[in-house]
């Protein structure tokens, strides 16, 4: 047997812009070009917060952080994981409390289940309108017996296997 | 997250999301030690299976716990209580012994949402309402018959689709709801009895569910302003809020499979899941699926050529390991396509695989996700937890709920094939489903201590008495080293068969009359000894005339070795015929002595009577010529013959004329004694058809040494069902003590145990129906892996280790267990001091 996960989900990089030219200090990957370019436009966006400073420093400080930002993506493993999964759960995992049916709830009470519980009555007994085919049994037995009547593998089972039988 | 279920109707389930599932409880297939050929079988029929399933689906491998009332109502059967006190005794005292071994079993689900087709929006639609309904207060309509009808149909097509073998059978909503309660009280050892088909088929509501609270890395054990350590705390702890239940929760891990390995991977070999329970934990999994048709592949896999040779054209230049990775998926999407192009009919199956471990506390959890990972990581498999996804996860373990962006991320790809090979729905049960509690399986691997199986490990039952309501034989027979535990396994049966209300009958050849001793702690035995006779065996004192004159020429034909045609022997048959014995008032062996020798006119009947007292006179044989002795009381409930003393011919002194002429009268008396015990036993044992009797026979050469013993015991193993009795039967080598190939093939309950010997191993195996040709580390398995010596003493929790083979002739490991009455484990050790101590 063999996974080909490999085959289809591989690292994708970026390393040349649409007109083939080489992007310096490539490739990347497409972390480390959301980062730069998402930190290059809140930087952008924020200069009256931050820009303080003489043309250069503010250059400097706008570069740094930006390259930053693209170093730092880049330092997460590349791989098939959606990074900004990975981040979501990040934050997930600082919620407290409990969670029942959907609903947060700091903590247990005696009546929690009856409070976040739902009960739905039916108007009819569903009884009347099951039309399920008789099931056959079904107990864990420890003892192997012969399957029911059918063969082991019907004419079109044994026929999308094949090319093994 | 919503609880998913809003409703369950035969096994549709109704969730919220408006989508509907088909639940289906399947078998596992048998796969414990078995031949490659079969193996592959197995194999082909997984593959089938997910070739049969549309789509998305669900498939789940649960560790159930065995409720030890439920152990116990399987060791009592139909048992009446009143009659059998020492086995409810029995009984009793396993269900605490159960307790501590908390066995389990695999239960296997299979969950697929249906097509609803044009119905969708209406279903979805339905499904706002009942929500906006259920949130007002408000009583909701029910499905329609048409929805059921529709809906019913489909999941019957799914159904025929599943290949047989796997008895896939709808869940009813009772077991549904069994199996949500199981989620929340995993590792907690809480689980009822999956309920059987026949019951609880009435709809369930949602409200039936049960509704946990679920606290992501637990932050309601600390106070609220705790430091949270994310990583420390990849855990979910699910509480449940049944009323009662506040003090209880269960700590439960999920594992998701981050990385399979890349190469080849071999099979048999590979069957990660269906050997996970040899990781020694009790793992549940999921496996989330998604299976599409090749068309549809191969167009992927055409857009995955697009980006590989764009990336191809993107990292054109760079210096590092990009290239050579991107080489490699070159590679694999090359073969993959050829293989899809090859294979019209070959699927791609997309599978995450979330593994859950559980316990009830933090700390426990944490080392047994680690201990999971360790295990997968041995075969190249990479487990991850990702961060503040353990309710993700849990979720995304049950039906009803809709796979999401997390799930996909960690699905790994491979053909229906591929797949397979995982054998995921494979079990190793051996065994009865009732009867006398014979031992753990422990095919997972050995006990790791006297209560600790490995793993979640099932029970292997005897019961020969219903084997003859199945009309198959019920007998066993134990082969092994000396020491290794035959004896033992023989007291267990015989004993259980004794305390069940059976009879015995048994032949003690040891010194010290262990056997003898054994019976004596159990009940109060008839114990004849050969050489210091109390009772007699003379057949004409022990049955009605007709039988007695049958049984005693079957006696003394070879006693005397005379040809049945030949002068004496047609005297004989004369003299042995009920008329003639009853006109001479002939009672007994010892009075048709006399007649002979004095009454008799028949030609040579002197010459006769004077060869049967060259053995009447003797000491030897009072146990069957002395007239003063009492003859035995046939109706006790155990018998043991001890033959201590009695010295028998080797089987080439039989065979070889010249050397049985030379054979001395012990040993020509020792052979003819035991064939007459071998037929008194099978008179005995098939008299009473209502009643199980057996016939016990530790080591069985004694008897099969000579023809007649060979065909008393045969004909025992082949009518014995008819007449409810057994045979047990004790022996170091099955080719020397089942001489006949009828024999050896005929006992349906085969154990091997220890055999040291590699040529004796190899012989055991054989019998066992296995080829250690094929495959050599089936002798390594019981010359090294069956309770083996450390220290030069083999540990008490790895003694009585064994290879079973039960009468479907599925073959599993296993360890026999102890009586659980103390004093009934200390009667049947015979090992000394230490044997003893180890009760």
């Amino acid at each position: 047997m063999k996974w080909y996960t490999r085959a289809r989900k591989f690292p994708q990089l970026i390393g040349r812009t649409p007109d083939g030219t080489r992007i310096p200090g490539g490739p990347y990957t497409y972390l480390q070009v959301a980062a730069g370019v998402g930190m290059a436009a809140v930087l952008a966006a924020t200069t009256g917060l931050w820009a303080r400073g003489a043309l250069l420093f503010n250059a400097t400080v706008f570069l740094g952080l930006t390259v930053g930002a693209v170093y730092l993506a880049g330092q997460l493993p590349p791989g098939m994981r959606n990074p900004l999964l990975g981040v979501a759960g990040f934050f997930r995992a600082f919620g407290r409390g409990y969670k029942i049916n959907g609903l947060s709830l700091p903590r247990l009470t005696r009546n929690s289940r009856t409070a976040l519980g739902l009960v739905t009555l039916f108007e009819v007994a569903a009884e009347e309108c099951a039309t399920e085919p008789e099931p056959e049994p079904v107990v864990v037995e420890i003892a192997p017996v012969p399957g029911p009547g059918r063969p082991a593998l019907s004419n079109v089972q044994r026929l999308l296997l094949g090319e093994q039988s | 997250m919503k609880m998913p279920t809003t409703a369950a109707v035969s096994n549709l389930r109704f969730t919220h999301s408006g989508q509907v599932w088909a639940d289906f409880v399947l078998q596992g297939l048998e796969y414990g030690l078995r031949a490659d050929k079969e193996k592959e079988g197995v194999r082909q029929l997984h593959q089938a299976l997910f070739r049969s399933l549309p789509g998305e689906s669900l498939l789940l491998g649960l560790c159930s716990t065995l409720d030890p009332h439920q152990v116990v109502e399987q060791m009592l059967g139909s048992l009446d209580p009143s009659s059998c006190p020492d086995w409810i005794a029995e009984c009793e005292a396993t269900l605490a012994s159960v307790e501590q071994l908390r066995p389990g079993q695999r239960i296997f689900w299979l969950s697929v949402p249906l097509s609803a087709g044009e119905g969708s929006a209406k279903l979805k639609l339905r499904a706002a309402e009942h929500s906006i309904f259920a949130r007002l207060g408000l009583p909701v309509s029910p499905p329609s018959p048409e929805l059921l009808q529709a809906l019913g149909r489909q999941a019957d097509q799914l159904l025929q689709g599943i290949p047989a073998p796997f008895r896939a059978a709808p869940a009813t909503p009772a077991q549904m709801v069994w199996l949500a309660q199981h989620m929340v009280d995993r590792g907690l050892f809480l689980d009822d009895l999956l309920p059987a088909a026949e019951e609880g088929n009435n709809p369930k509501r949602g409200c039936a569910f049960p509704t946990p609270a679920l606290d992501e890395g637990g932050t309601t054990d600390d106070g609220p302003r705790a430091v949270i350590h994310p990583l420390k705390r990849r855990y979910l702890k699910v509480q449940s809020t049944a009323p009662g239940d506040e003090d209880v929760a269960s700590y439960q891990a999920m594992l998701v499979v981050a990385n399979v390995p890349d190469g080849e991977i071999a099979f048999p070999g590979g069957e990660l899941i269906g050997r996970i329970d040899e990781s020694g934990l009790t793992v549940d999994w999921a496996m989330r699926l998604t299976v599409r048709a090749s068309e549809e592949v191969l167009r992927s896999n055409q857009r995955a050529l697009e980006t590989l040779n764009e990336q191809y054209n993107q990292r054109e230049g760079e210096v590092s390991h990009g290239l050579s990775a991107l080489d490699h998926a070159a590679e694999d999407l090359a073969e993959y396509a050829a293989v899809l192009e090859n294979n019209k009919l070959e699927v791609e199956c997309q599978v995450t695989t979330v593994l859950a471990v559980s316990a009830a506390d933090p700390d426990t959890v944490r080392e047994l996700s680690r201990a999971l990972a360790s295990w997968f990581a041995s075969s190249s498999y990479k487990l991850a937890q990702p961060v503040g996804y353990q309710e993700a996860m849990w979720w995304a373990m049950q039906p009803g709920v809709p796979t999401d962006q997390v799930m996909r991320e960690y699905a790994q790809i491979t053909t229906s094939q591929g797949l397979s090979a995982l054998v995921p729905l494979a079990t190793a049960n051996v065994g009865d489903t009732k009867g006398t509690l014979l031992a753990i399986n422990t095919n997972n691997g050995p006990m790791l201590d006297d209560d600790t199986p490995c793993g979640p490990s099932p029970l292997i039952f005897h019961d020969p008495d219903g084997a003859t309501d199945r009309n198959v034989s019920g007998s066993l027979a134990a082969v092994g080293d000396l020491g290794s535990g035959k004896s033992f396994l023989l007291k267990k049966v015989a004993g259980s068969i004794l305390d069940r209300g059976g009879r015995i009958i048994v032949t003690d050849r040891t010194e010290m009359g262990e056997w003898a001793q054994w019976a004596g702690a159990l009940t109060d035995p008839r114990i004849v000894n050969a050489l210091e006779p109390q009772w007699s065996l003379d057949p004409l004192r022990l049955f009605d005339p007709a039988t007695g004159a049958r049984v005693a020429q079957t006696f003394l034909t070879p006693l005397l070795d005379v040809q049945p045609t030949s002068e004496r022997g047609v005297i004989l048959s004369e003299v042995l015929d009920a008329e003639y014995l009853h006109r001479h008032q002939i009672t007994g062996l010892g009075s048709l002595v006399d007649h002979l020798a004095t009454a008799c006119d028949l030609d040579g009947a002197k010459d006769l009577a004077r060869l049967m007292r060259v053995f009447s006179k003797k000491d030897l044989g009072r146990v069957v010529f002395d007239s003063t002795l009492p003859p035995l009381d046939m109706r006790h409930p155990a018998i043991v013959f001890h033959t201590h003393g009695l010295v028998l011919p080797k089987r080439a002194e039989v065979e070889h004329e010249h050397l049985f002429r030379q054979m001395g009268l012990e040993k020509l008396f020792g052979r003819a004694l035991f064939a007459l015990i071998s037929s008194i036993a099978r008179l005995e044992c098939f008299q009473d058809r209502d009643r199980l009797a057996a016939f016990v026979v530790d080591e069985a050469h004694a008897v099969t040494s000579s023809p007649e013993g060979v065909n008393e015991i045969t004909d025992f193993v082949r009518d014995g069902r008819k007449h409810r009795a057994v045979v047990l039967l004790g022996s170091h080598d099955p080719d020397e003590d089942f001489p006949s190939e009828t024999l050896r093939g005929l006992i349906p309950w085969r154990v091997v145990m220890r055999h040291t010997d590699k040529q004796l191993a190899i012989n055991a195996l054989r019998w066992l129906g296995l080829d250690p040709d094929e495959d050599p580390t089936l002798i390594d398995k019981v010359t090294q892996e069956l309770s083996p010596e450390l220290g030069g003493l083999v540990p008490p929790h790895r003694r009585g280790e064994c290879l079973i083979r039960d009468s479907s002739g599925a073959i599993g490991r296993g360890r026999i267990l102890p009586p659980t009455i103390q004093s009934r484990d200390q009667a049947a050790r015979t090992g000394g001091r230490k044997d003893l101590a180890a009760a």
